[in-house]
């Protein structure tokens, strides 16, 4: 689940390329296509600062308290008042989805940067060092890979205890993979180009080279990498709070008012419940997905100037 | 053969690289680690010296390193060890519960490939059509509705409002339980649910792989010297796009066992991912471990085979 979009996404970018060049198109129909990705991608960060604004801001904007019960509106469904209905405690839904939004997208921002440094680190270390710690770092990589990632998170959170520091921590523990084997590959290709063999040949050192040669063109693959896992993230904490093991009860977060609705009574008389949280993670979800791929169009050179 | 060999070679300390990360967490776990070894049942009944004999047997107070080795030792044996609440082997609990995860995941999987390499190819080779553009959004969507949130809508839809497919377990109760049309009944929603995102992932791969290869020299040689589209695209299209298929698969596994958790959980499914989902909320560290564990090991035994077929079928691999 967690770095679906990450694994799969590569090979686009070669498809992209190819696409120019294969297939005869008009020019009208290729700008379109150009058009429409970055539109997604525009709409996607347009998205993702509504709803960061919203969660940011949601005390301000929220008609009511978060946690504020109210047992005269039980199970409200939606109407002037209570634009999004009400829980089974009578607590705003629209209310509870704004706040909802600080846990989940905080989640995904904190957990991401966690791991993205920590692939950093792996996949630049084994790359540009290559040998025995290339080796070493990789089959460690391809080990922990192995292991289904959202089922050692559950049982890590399981044993810590469900609270937001623990599953942030643990989705940067073991979401790294993606990232290291990005990195790696990245420099290695990096470290064979002439800039890099002048920058030695001028009397650079190993860690100046790395620093002010390399890393700086890991920037793009990077932010692609990071928006793809931020949807990952999301997607991680949203299905470990649905099942009771994120964040828990009264805290909102997008996942754990879904978890309501395993009720299989909440589930038939109440969508309204779980309609909304569902359809705001599915949102950042999208928003995060079209951002890291329209991104990687626009880092992509050679796509650049062929558009 | 050389590329086949080194893989197999490579996997054992792979195996054993998973044994050790799954002994750390072992020692995460609250409480005594190899007490899950002994049979709780025996422990009730023996003194606490006794006990303390037990464990100084069985190297219970031996450094780390020495209790890991003696913990493979037990796992080379099959010894899981026992459930902290029930007292059943852990071993026989998982492979209880293993045939009804396997027809969900594999049957998931089978369709995922079939659709999502069906579709991949149809909008590669209808590229820019409109067909192309809203597959490739609803690639996005599959890619992004988490598979919870899909299985409840699901189940609003067609077992709620329309009444047409039942919500929980695999057969309704008194229903013999054999392959017949109530199992499937009961499968059609979590098999869906399973499959949808890995559709959307072999879809995305299947496109832009098929699109890959359609700009390959050899293709544009092979129209070159007047062979038929439909040979040059079954012959050296399709065969060079699809055979890196098979490590996609292997890729995407660890993501299917991670979705039958939520699925088994949500469906009431008597999989293993809904006995783990049970040993994390009672706190059952070595059913959870156990469940980890094997999981892994299928990921790399399932990683290991894709290799060795891939060596097989793709000459370049086998001599490199």
């Amino acid at each position: 689940m967690s770095s679906h979009g990450l694994d799969r996404a590569v090979p686009n970018q070669a498809a992209g390329q190819l696409a120019e060049r294969t297939v005869p198109v008009s020019p009208g129909r290729r700008t379109l296509r150009r058009f429409l990705r970055h539109r997604l991608a525009v709409t996607g960060a347009i998205i993702l600062a509504l709803l960061t604004l919203g969660a940011v801001f949601a005390p301000i904007i929220a008609p009511y308290d978060p946690n504020a019960i109210n047992l005269t509106k039980i199970s409200q469904p939606p109407d002037r008042e209570n634009w999004l209905g009400t829980d089974r405690v009578g607590r705003d839904i629209f209310t509870r989805v704004l706040y909802g939004g600080r846990i989940s997208l905080s989640v995904g921002f904190v957990a991401v940067g966690l791991y993205v440094a920590i692939g950093f680190v792996i996949g630049a270390l084994a790359g540009y060092l290559g040998g025995w710690v290339d080796n070493l770092l990789m089959r460690f990589t391809e080990i922990v890979m192995c292991f289904p990632t959202f089922v050692l998170i559950l049982i890590l959170v399981g044993m810590l205890g469900p609270n937001i520091g623990n599953v942030i921590l643990v989705i940067g523990l073991f979401g790294w993979t993606g990232v290291a084997r990005l990195v790696r590959g990245q420099v290695l290709q990096l470290r064979e180009l002439d800039f890099v063999t002048a920058a030695r040949a001028i009397g650079g050192r190993r860690w100046y080279v790395m620093v002010r040669h390399i890393t700086p063109n890991l920037v793009g693959p990077l932010t692609v990498a990071a928006s793809l896992g931020i949807a990952g993230a999301i997607l991680t904490e949203a299905g470990l709070s649905f099942l009771g093991l994120g964040v828990t009860q009264p805290t909102p977060s997008w996942g754990s008012i879904l978890n309501e609705a395993r009720n299989p009574a909440t589930l038939a008389t109440q969508p309204w419940l779980w309609l909304a949280p569902g359809a705001a993670i599915s949102l950042a979800v999208l928003a995060a997905n079209f951002l890291g791929d329209g991104l990687r169009d626009a880092f992509d050179v050679k796509s650049r100037a062929a558009g | 053969m050389n590329f086949i060999l080194r893989r197999l070679v490579l996997a054992v300390p792979m195996l054993l690289g998973i044994t050790v990360i799954t002994f750390v967490i072992i020692n995460l776990a609250p409480g005594d680690p190899i007490t899950a070894l002994i049979n709780p049942l025996e422990m009730n009944v023996r003194s606490a010296d006794e006990i303390e004999r037990q464990r100084e047997a069985l190297g219970l107070n031996d450094p780390i390193p020495v209790r890991y080795l003696l913990w493979l030792k037990e796992l080379a044996t099959g010894n899981l060890g026992y459930s902290l609440q029930n007292k059943e082997a852990v071993r026989s609990m998982i492979l209880d519960r293993l045939p009804a995860s396997l027809a969900l995941t594999a049957t998931a999987l089978t369709l995922a490939i079939v659709v999502g390499v069906t579709l991949g190819v149809y909008s590669a080779l209808h590229q820019y059509s409109i067909f192309d553009y809203v597959l490739t959004i609803l690639t996005f969507f599959g890619v992004s509705v988490p598979v919870f949130f899909m299985a409840l809508l699901g189940m609003y839809v067609f077992s709620v409002r329309l009444q047409w497919l039942p919500v929980f377990g695999m057969w309704t109760p008194g229903e013999p339980t054999t392959f017949n049309r109530d199992l499937i009944k009961h499968a059609i929603l979590p098999v869906t649910a399973l499959a949808i995102p890995q559709i959307a992932g072999f879809m995305r791969y299947a496109r832009a792989a098929t699109l890959d290869a359609l700009g390959a020299d050899h293709v544009t040689t092979a129209r070159a010297k007047g062979l038929r589209e439909s040979a040059v695209l079954w012959r050296h299209v399709f065969r060079t796009a699809l055979l890196p298929l098979v490590t996609i698969v292997g890729l995407a596994l660890p993501h299917v066992i991670g979705g039958s958790f939520v699925i088994e959980t949500i469906f009431s499914w008597p999989g293993v991912g809904l006995l783990g989902y049970t040993a994390i909320m009672q706190r059952d560290y070595p059913v959870q471990l156990g469940i980890a564990l094997m999981a892994a090991v299928v990921v790399l035994l399932a990683n290991l085979a894709t290799d060795v077929v891939y060596g097989m079928v793709d000459p370049r691999i086998r001599y490199e």
